[in-house]
């Protein structure tokens, strides 16, 4: 039974038709922590609809580096865009950041659902949208932002965000702010010197919210 | 509180010992091949051993948390 099975879809205003046809088309895989299961390139085949969890989707230089695209949080969906335009292979590559169960549906059923199902469009249009409204503000960050204030804005909001996610590496920190692991710690060190925040071993503590939002505003 | 350790991933782990070697504190160690931490409470999570591993096999993850301003 849909209602059992898939919460999150229940949350959205779908018609009993389209709930109706995922039931019988979307099944559902757990994905461990750390655990990569899409590769970039690789023959696309399905779309993914993320029921709980966070997802990572990157690129990886030819020197190994990480480019982190973007984090999937659930209701959210990936790998759409390579359907769409009509790609043989996967965008990127997937990895789960913690437990997480994903939605799959296979690609001609995705497509199909966006011919016949109006409801289930206005769905992908509202993720687009998300993400075309987060990518800008990513891009205004890159132009007018400097890293430091990047990392400051990044700790300012994981800390204030779901908290779903149990961790960050410095290395998935410079990722998700467009540098490299060295600066993110070099940055940190920095930080606590002048006593904006603490390192107690895995706890990054945010000592002084005032000066630091300050310095995000000027 | 609970003493956070850097977690190793032993699907990816190939024991090279890389980060036996760079621990500036002799928390890891190698027993029968595999990568173990035989002084766990010396472990200052410095991230050397996250650092030199070429599998990304090791992840020394942070929390973002925060607490009031004193005074």
């Amino acid at each position: 039974m849909l209602d059992q099975k898939y919460s999150i879809i229940l949350r959205e205003t779908l018609s009993n038709e389209t709930k109706t046809f995922l039931d019988a088309h979307l099944n559902r895989c757990h994905i461990s922590k750390n655990e990569q299961f899409l590769w970039e390139g690789d023959p696309l085949e399905v779309i993914y609809w993320v029921l709980t969890g966070f997802i990572k989707v990157f690129h990886l230089s030819r020197d190994g580096r990480e480019q982190v695209l973007g984090i999937i949080r659930p209701g959210q969906f990936f790998n759409t865009v390579s359907v769409l335009q009509h790609e043989d292979g996967n965008h990127a590559h997937a990895a789960a950041m913690c437990d997480s169960e994903l939605g799959i549906l296979k690609a001609d059923d995705f497509l199909y659902m966006l011919e016949h199902f109006r409801d289930f469009s206005t769905l992908i249009l509202r993720d687009f949208a998300g993400k075309l409204a987060h990518l800008t503000a990513l891009v205004e960050q890159l132009s007018l932002s400097t890293t430091r204030q990047r990392l400051i804005r990044f700790l300012l909001m994981d800390r204030r965000a779901d908290q779903g996610i149990q961790g960050w590496t410095q290395e998935e920190i410079a990722a998700q702010i467009g540098t490299v692991r060295d600066v993110v710690s070099r940055l940190l060190g920095m930080l606590v010197r002048e006593g904006l925040i603490k390192v107690e071993r895995q706890r990054i503590i945010l000592v002084d919210f005032d000066r630091l939002q300050r310095e995000i505003e000027e | 509180m609970e003493w956070a350790l850097p977690v190793i991933d032993e699907k990816k782990c190939i024991a090279c010992g890389d980060c036996v070697a760079i621990c500036p504190t002799n928390a890891l160690g190698l027993l029968h091949g595999k990568l173990v931490y035989r002084n766990p409470r010396n472990c200052t999570f410095c991230t050397l051993c996250e650092q030199v591993c070429l599998q990304k096999a090791v992840r020394c993850e942070f929390v973002i948390t925060g607490y009031e301003k004193e005074g």
